[in-house]
This record gives structure tokens, sequence and C-alpha cells, in this order.
């Protein structure tokens, strides 16, 4: 029995790292978003499920990918501006209008995705075989390494942009105080807009890259938002490492139960402690945006 | 003497009276839906019009009142007008649980929370939905009420629930705090009032509505499923509220029972795009900046003119 266990855990960590390698990288651009916008884009999971679904009908992998996350910059783009638009007309610092907007965006494309899906479930074949063998829990498939890998070096990236980059400046500043900023006469809207682009660009690139490896069907649309949200409500929006070594964490959490546990169970599980967790929390140190 | 005539209620006395002369029984079937949606959407319009706040779950309410229906004529043999009578008890009881635990959260929080919640009990019942008697949650049973019958107490309920929510609104303390918490939260917040208390109440109080609708829905159509449940019924309601109108109540009324009609028609014909359309009319509502809906203003002032010309 120990025996067992012992030789599970340093498989099921690694899976849970490699899962919450990139759920970490799709909670990113969620919070860099939400804190470029100061509102919730509730189309983020749907766009980046747009993105997969166009790749899975494209007959090459590749290019079907690439130019999926092409097609999907531009609709995050148009979110962007439409979004910034509308939080500058209102007189009031309301924020239905923004959420609105969004989420006029994700009636759209959820209708859209439902009749190119049709209820069905979609999981290709890894575009790279082969298997990799790591020492202590044996082979693992090359793709899944391969895109955890990308998915790391892409948080990197995405780090040393904001924290060494003096465009990574302007847009950091603006995160906390946009007014202060445009005041100084820095112009705010280009890089916010460019967030939604690049932001859109990176989960809709991500989430192309792991159908083969989770699959895909209509709900996974809504299943990224709120593991997205889940993240940045977690693991604090303010800083991206909290959130990608919180996706992590989430990734082990779930693989490790999910060994043991029916994965749907396992879901309701997490998403229940969450509920509470949450509600606990903004009782004691409430979170705002 | 004020003979300010109402529009809904001026609506609701034509549709009684035409009603009779010119709807064949499956077109008022469609109706009766298209008006019990209309409620649903309304019940809504006291959170998101008056409080402020995008409520996700409140299809969740919708769905327990029809199945209190539904499962009460199955198991117990209760006649469906009992069923009717309690829907709204459920409503009332399943909106308070949820207010209980949404009411802590505010603005884009509450609406990701609600959202949450409603999936969770959504899956809930999609997993143990073969527990309870039917596969994946389909349960047929006859009604032993006649359509038209409720297609008359669906008008009733909407004139009736117009008026008592135009009332509370209008008048109560509840209505005026709602709004407050829609312009200030924090500065109501700190004036010492309990306002998690009060988005609880109203979120019980729309309930009744929506579970009341939920109940009339099962007992119209005699056939009710899991998939009542889903979310997309709930974004559905919030962007009829978006494009009729917020805080103006008969706006989503007759928006909703509107566009749901067209729903109808849309889907025998097309198949799909309904979403695609709702969608398109709430950006472009939200672009123009017309939260509450030009179009009801100008039919307010040219009825006015009517009259004074008259």
């Amino acid at each position: 029995m120990l025996d067992e266990v012992l030789k599970i855990i340093p498989q099921v960590l690694i899976g849970g790292l490699i899962f919450g390698s990139y759920t970490g990288l799709l909670a990113i651009g969620f919070a860099l978003i939400t804190q470029s916008s100061k509102s919730i884009n509730i189309a983020y999971g749907s766009v980046a499920v747009l993105g997969a679904a166009i790749t899975t009908y494209m007959q090459n992998f590749w290019v079907g990918t690439l130019t999926a996350a092409l097609l999907c910059g531009p609709i995050g783009l148009c979110i962007g501006f439409l979004v910034r638009r509308s939080s500058k007309l209102s007189h009031d610092s309301s924020y239905v209008y923004p959420l609105a907007i969004s989420f006029g965006f994700f009636l759209i494309i959820q209708e859209i995705e439902s009749n190119m899906m049709a209820g069905s479930t979609y999981k290709p074949e890894y575009p790279i075989g082969g298997y990799v063998d790591i020492g202590i829990i044996g082979l693992y498939p090359t793709y899944t390494i391969l895109v955890s890998a990308l998915s790391l070096m892409l948080f990197v990236f995405i780090w040393f942009f904001l924290y060494k980059t003096k465009i990574g400046t302007i847009i950091r500043a603006s995160f906390n105080n946009s007014e202060l900023l445009s005041t100084l006469g820095v112009d705010v809207t280009i890089p916010i807009v460019l967030i939604f682009f690049v932001s859109t660009f990176l989960s809709s690139l991500a989430a192309s890259l792991t159908t083969p490896i989770i699959g895909l069907d209509v709900e996974r649309g809504l299943n990224i938002l709120l593991w997205s949200f889940l993240l940045v409500f977690l693991g604090g929006m303010k800083n991206i490492i909290n959130t990608f070594v919180g996706g992590i964490l989430l990734g082990e959490a779930y693989f490790i139960s999910a060994t043991w546990l029916d994965p749907r169970v396992v879901e309701f599980i997490i998403f229940t402690v969450v509920i509470g967790v949450m509600v606990i929390r903004q009782k004691r140190v409430p979170v705002e945006l | 003497m004020n003979t300010k005539v109402n529009p809904i209620t001026f609506s609701t006395i034509l549709m009684i009276v035409v009603a009779p002369l010119l709807l064949p029984l499956n077109l008022l079937t469609l109706v009766s839906a298209a008006l019990i949606f209309g409620i649903f959407v309304m019940s809504l319009d006291i959170i998101l019009g008056f409080a402020g706040l995008f409520n996700f779950a409140q299809i969740i309410v919708f769905g327990f009142g029809a199945y209190t229906v539904a499962l009460l004529k199955i198991w117990f043999k209760i006649p469906t007008w009992i069923g009717l009578m309690l829907s709204p008890l459920v409503g009332l009881v399943v909106g308070l649980a949820i207010g209980l635990i949404a009411s802590p959260f505010t603005k884009h929080y509450f609406a990701v929370m609600t959202l949450f919640m409603g999936e969770v009990i959504h899956r809930v019942f999609m997993y143990w939905s073969g527990d309870i008697g039917a596969e994946s949650g389909v349960f047929i049973f006859g009604t032993d009420v006649h359509p038209w019958a409720i297609y008359y107490l669906t008008l009733l309920a909407c004139l009736g629930s117009y008026w008592i929510c135009r009332f509370l609104m209008k008048n109560s303390v509840l209505g005026s705090i709602l709004k407050a918490i829609r312009e200030n939260e924090i500065r109501i917040k700190f004036s010492g009032c309990n306002i998690e208390q009060y988005k609880t109440l109203s979120m019980g109080f729309s309930g009744s509505i929506a579970g009341f609708a939920g109940g009339l829905w099962s007992a119209l159509f005699g056939v009710i499923d899991i998939h009542m449940f889903h979310w997309i019924y709930s974004a559905e309601a919030l962007a009829l509220n978006l494009v009729g109108g917020l805080g103006t109540l008969y706006g989503p009324l007759v928006i909703g029972s509107f566009l749901t009609f067209l729903k109808f028609v849309l889907n025998t014909y097309l198949g799909a795009g309904y979403l695609i359309l709702l969608g398109l009319l709430v950006i472009i509502s939200v672009a123009v900046q017309r939260m509450h809906s030009r179009f009801f203003e100008y039919t307010n002032r040219w009825l006015r003119s009517v009259r004074r010309s008259a």
C-alpha cells in the first residue's frame, strides 16, 4: 500500500504541475484584463474556446492554432475598445455598462460555439507523438510536457515584459491609477486595449494547444472563466506570480483528488469549498477591484 | 381627475379581451410561455435594475418552482393547483438561501459568485438526476389545468406582480435602500444600514415571483427537464433586462415577452441565432447609452399627446 502511494505521488505531482501551468497561464490573461479595464471580462473563456473550436475545424493543427489566435485577438481588441469606451462614457462610475458589453459578446460567441460543436465532445490526437522517459514516473507524452514548458516560458516572458520594460511599467502604473497617469501625459487607452489583444491571443493559443490534452465541449468556456476567476480571487490580482503559483497549487489539489475520485465530483467539491472560502474571506477582508 | 392609463394595464386588458377571438390553442401556449418568461425577466429587474447586481442564479429559483409542481404531482398525486400555490413559497426559500450566500459580495464578484452557485447546483442536479426517478431529469406528467386557465392566470400574474413590484419599489424602504445600494454601496453601509439583509430580502422577494413563473411554466407544458437549471437562461433574462430598460419594470416585462415569442418563431424557422440577436441588441443598447429604453419614453410621450388631443 505504502509503496503504491509512494509510486503514485511523483506522478500526481508532475501531472498537477502540468495541469496547473496552463490553468495559471489562462488565469494570468484574465487577471491582466481585469486589472486593466477594472471590469470582469465574462466573454474571456468563450473567446478562448472559440479559438480552440476553429483549430479543430482546420486540417493542420499548427496552422489552425495560429490562425485561430490571430482571429481571436481582434475580437478581444473589439471587446477592449468597447469596454473602455463604455466605462469612460458612464457619468456615474457604474460597473454595469462595461460588464454588459462583455456579456453581450459572451452571448454571441456562446451561440456560435454551440452551433459549431452541436453538443459533441472533441479530443483530437496529439500533434506530436512519442513519449519521454522521466526517471521516477516512467513514460510521459512529449506533447504534454512541451505544452507545459511553453506555458512556463510564456509566463516568464509576461513577467519580464511587465516588470522589466518601460511599456510594462506604464501598464502596471495604469492598473493602479489610470487617471493620474493620463494627467501625467501618458496615453493610457492604447496599452489597455493592447492588453486585451495580447491576453485574448494568449488565451486562445493556450486553449487550442490544450485541446488534445483536455478535450473540447461547449461548457469548457464557462469552466475556463470560473477557474480563472477562482485563481484571481484567491491568488490576488496585483501580483501575477501569485496567480501562477495559485494555479499550480490548485492543479495539484485537483490532480491528487482526481486520482481517487470521480473528476466531476472533485470539481464539485473544489467549487463548493472555494465558495465557502470566498464567503468567509469576503466577510473578513472584503476584496475590491 | 387623473386618467393616466398604465401601458401594462392597458395591454393586459387588451389581451384579455382580444385573445379568445384570435388565438388558436397552439399559439395560445406559445403566448403564455412568452408571458411567463416575461414575468421571470421582470423578477430579475428588481435585482439588476434597482440593486444593480447581476444575478446569474435566478434560473435556479425558476427551476425549483417548476420542479415543485411536477414532483408534487408525480410523487404525492397532489393537484397542480396546490403545487402552483406552493411554488412562490419554494421560490422565496431558495431565493433567500442564494441571497444569504451571495449577499456579502458586491458588483463583479456578485455576478461571478452567482454564476458559480448556479453552475454548482446545475451540475449537482445533472449528476444525481438519475436517482430521483427519471433519466436526465425529464419528467412527463399531464397537467390537469386547461391552457385557457393558465393563460388567464399568467395575465393575472403579470399584472399582479408588476403592480406589487412597482408599489414596493416606489413606496417602501426596501425599494429606496436598493436604489441607494445601486448608487453608492459603501456610503449606505457607513450610514448604518445592514445592506446584506436588504439584498437577501430583495432576492427572496424576486425569487418568489420567479418561483411562481417556474410553476406556471411546468403547469403549462406538463414536461420538465434538467435543462431548466442551465445558466444560459439566466443570461438570456439578464440580456432582456438590459435591452428592455433597467429599473422600469414594464420594459423587461414587455420586451422579455415579445423577444421570447420571437425566439420561438426563430427557433422553428432558423434553428438558431436568437442569442446572437440578443447579444447584438445588448451591445448596441449599451454602446449607444440608452439604458432606460427610449422606445418606451417615446411611446409614453405619444400616448400622452394622443390623450391631450382627444
